[in-house]
């Protein structure tokens, strides 16, 4: 990609959620970084308006109410009216000229917004040349035909966006929400005077039901900390959630009448700016996978995350090393967001005594045992976040839960890294430790994978660039779950070559991440070899594996 | 019926002969109620819908003036419709401002009501009652202005009307009234200028094209994410 001067003026789109906002701060400081005179805006829904004012990179903050606009248009005004309210509506963004633009969202609607600012480069999604489906570069195409099988997916959100700043390595600081110390005092003042014992938080809430855990649980497991620690509780929540809290309280009286009386009830009371400051005393916060987690992340304070339903901490988890995540691991999860007529089963697979083990664990800092394999049941791992060269992983702590589908995502991740970093060079060592030696069959066969890669690089470096080529994974038609992935290029002049099986695919990856390589070199690669594309079509045929 | 009735339908059928003796044998719908605003003057409730306020609907009524709706319509020399008659507040101050308001009332029993509590003796002669679409095909361009207690009564019958007026608008109008927009003149350029124009027709008229989208294209296809696509 294209370097930009110093001086340039950058859009960065980002329409989604308080987390996904705050996912988004590494790219933002990347950006910073790589251009430090440059003025940086962002668009963002204007209900995150105070949450892109603490960011420090940020030099201006461009808003659009995205229900206001559709609000707009929906008088009835007639199609003349209509368009004319929303080019009224809009003209702040037609009216302004970017040197680049960074979409980070997948949505037509997003796209087509970032379509009316003018900007001498794009980045991100946008709407493709047929004018209706979304284009976007190909790593980026990789992810999204990754999601197909979401449980393959070994790339955090907050190291997938920051490739749009085409960094070299990891983001060094993680999520990024400053601090003032007035802010910390301010948030002190809600929790009084240090009471010489761990304060542990609770987000309650979740977004759905189906990514919650239940109140009970919650209470039980308060019930233990403040039994076994001392621990000072304290609820956090939006005010939509007061009601979720209110029935923590009573489950937690059940069993102790004056329980209630020593829990900090925060549910509703805090700002943004205060919330980041009680999370910041906190020595744990439990919560599921939420605005709040990402913001405790920012914060540095460490987190034991319950990952339920559609949440899936492989895409979402904590950023930073040292958090624990205990994720349900049915057949169904991840699960979609609308998984109508689910009794959303899995809520409940985490249980009290293990999330209390977790949260014990991490608040003597590694003095205690972690949940075993006993603890957690076949439908439940834990994780711990560590950082590589490329940013977050999570790696299973409780041995032996390594499956078929843990590897192939363990090399989709090496291989796929490769689209985006392309200083990156496959660690096959890593690989190897990321697996535990635990499964001797599986270090066995990544060695094969390593030869296969090689021997796949060596045929692709030779080829002709090709920018349109774009590369699709996906699962066969009838393939068992997780066990028949299918990995397709398909070449501008409509060749193509599909391929079955891990070994292959994973060829097929690093092929093509190579051949992105030798084109931004802008030359073919000195040592190819090999027949070109086309002639290796016509030796194995459009079906055929390569 | 007090003098009011009397004036106003005299006055009436000078213009529209046949809709005042409509007006005459017409019965005035059960569901409504006649109350006394706070400034002494008449106000309406419809199935417990009021539908001009219960303070001042002389005032309520002077503040349509200034909405963006009319003030688009004077800018762009259109002829208001007003959706829904009441009691006739919101028609009495809109022909102080244009030359010819039209007013779509399907119930010609409201108009004896209307008629038989305010005076419209000196609006008359540029007030146009509309029971059919057919009688807009004579107008040159139409803005539908509702009234949204009237909407909310009516929600069918309103959208029939906002589709028949939008369908009458020919490619041609809606170029000059876009002609400020990047993009639209060459979007529109493929329409037959006598002939009506709607979003999925402009949306396909995207899809055909190639090279940049424009201003006007994306917006087309904004508005399309905006409106048509399932929430």
């Amino acid at each position: 990609m294209k370097k930009l001067a110093n001086e340039k003026k950058i859009l960065v789109i980002q329409l989604a959620r308080f987390g996904d906002f705050l996912q988004t701060t590494p790219l933002l400081a990347a950006l910073k970084a790589q251009h430090p005179q440059s003025h940086l805006a962002v668009l963002v829904n204007s209900d995150q308006k105070a949450v892109a004012f603490s960011n420090p990179h940020i030099d201006e903050i461009l808003t659009v109410n995205l229900a206001e606009l559709k609000r707009s248009v929906e008088k009835p005004l007639g199609l003349s009216g209509q368009i004319a309210a929303l080019s009224e509506a809009v003209k702040f963004l037609t009216r302004r000229r970017f040197n680049l633009v960074i979409n980070l969202n997948t949505s037509r609607l997003a796209a087509l917004l970032s379509e009316l600012v003018q900007a001498d480069e794009r980045r991100g999604p946008r709407l493709g040349t047929d004018r209706r489906r979304l284009d976007t570069a190909p790593w980026a195409d990789l992810i999204m035909n990754l999601m197909i099988r979401r449980r393959l997916i070994r790339f955090n959100l907050v190291d997938l966006l920051v490739c749009y700043a085409d960094i070299e390595s990891r983001p060094t600081d993680g999520l990024v929400y400053p601090l003032s110390s007035r802010t910390r005092a301010r948030a002190g003042a809600f929790l009084g005077p240090d009471p010489g014992r761990p304060l542990v938080g609770l987000q309650l809430g979740s977004r759905r039901l189906s990514r919650q855990w239940p109140p009970e649980n919650f209470a039980a497991l308060a019930a233990r900390l403040m039994a076994e620690h001392q621990a000072g509780i304290v609820l956090l929540g939006a005010p939509e959630e007061k009601s979720l809290a209110e029935t923590f309280l009573q489950h937690l009286a059940a069993n102790d009448p004056y329980a209630p009386s020593r829990i900090i009830n925060l549910t509703g009371r805090t700002s943004m700016d205060e919330l980041a400051g009680v999370l910041a005393h906190l020595d744990l916060l439990v919560t599921t996978d939420t605005g709040p987690m990402h913001l405790a992340a920012a914060v540095k304070t460490p987190i034991l995350a319950l990952f339920i339903g559609p949440a899936f901490c492989h895409e979402t988890g904590p950023y930073g090393p040292g958090h624990l995540i205990l994720q349900v691991r049915t057949e169904c999860s991840p699960c979609l967001e609308k998984n109508a007529g689910c009794d959303h089963f899995c809520r409940r697979l985490i249980t009290p005594e293990t999330a209390a083990q977790a949260a014990r664990w991490l608040l003597s800092r590694g003095r205690t045992e972690p949940p075993g394999p006993a603890d957690l049941g076949d439908q439940v791992s834990l994780l711990m976040s560590d950082l590589d060269d490329f940013g977050v992983v999570y790696r299973p702590l409780a041995p032996n839960r390594l499956a078929a589908a843990d590897l192939k995502a363990l090399a989709y991740r090496e291989a796929g890294r490769r689209f985006m970093r392309p200083a990156y060079r496959l660690d096959l060592n890593r690989l190897v430790r990321d697996l535990n030696g635990h499964d001797r069959a599986c270090v066995h066969e990544l060695k094969n994978f390593s030869k296969t890669l090689k021997k796949m690089e060596r045929f692709l470096l030779e080829k002709n660039g090709d920018p349109e080529a774009k590369v699709r994974l996906f699962q066969a038609a009838g393939g068992n779950d997780d066990l028949e992935p299918l990995a397709e290029i398909v070449f501008s002049s409509g060749d193509r070559i599909r391929s079955q099986g891990i070994g292959q695919m994973i060829g097929d990856m690093a092929r093509v991440s190579a051949w992105l390589a030798a084109l931004n070199e802008g030359q073919p690669h000195p040592a190819a070899v090999g027949p070109t594309a086309s002639e290796a079509l016509t030796q194995t045929g459009p079906e055929g594996g390569v | 019926m007090n003098r009011f009735f009397e004036q106003n339908l005299n006055k009436l059928s000078e213009f529209d002969p046949e809709l005042a003796e409509t007006v005459r044998k017409a019965a005035v719908p059960a569901q409504t109620l006649i109350l006394t605003a706070r400034n002494g003057r008449p106000t309406l409730a419809v199935n417990g819908v009021t539908l001009h306020s219960r303070v001042d609907p002389e005032a309520e009524a002077e503040a349509l003036l200034e909405s963006a709706l009319i003030l688009e319509a004077k800018t762009k020399g259109l002829i208001p419709a007003l959706f829904g008659l009441g009691l006739g507040y919101q028609a009495l101050a809109l022909v102080r401002s244009f030359a010819l308001v039209l007013v779509i009332e399907p119930d010609p029993g409201m108009v004896k009501l209307a008629f038989s509590r305010l005076d419209f003796t000196q609006a008359l002669s540029r007030l146009r009652f509309m029971n059919a679409p057919s009688a807009l095909d004579q107008l040159p361009a139409v803005l539908l202005t509702p009234h949204p207690p009237s909407v909310r009564l009516h929600q069918q019958a309103f959208h029939f009307w906002v589709e028949r007026l939008e369908a009458r608008r020919p490619a041609g109008e809606l170029k000059k009234i876009l002609a400020d927009l990047a993009g639209w003149e060459e979007l529109l350029g493929g329409f037959d200028p006598t002939r009506p124009v709607n979003l999925p027709g402009l949306v396909q008229a995207v899809h055909r094209r190639t090279g940049p989208l424009s201003e006007g294209e994306t917006l087309v296809l904004l508005l399309h994410e905006l409106t048509m696509t399932e929430k």
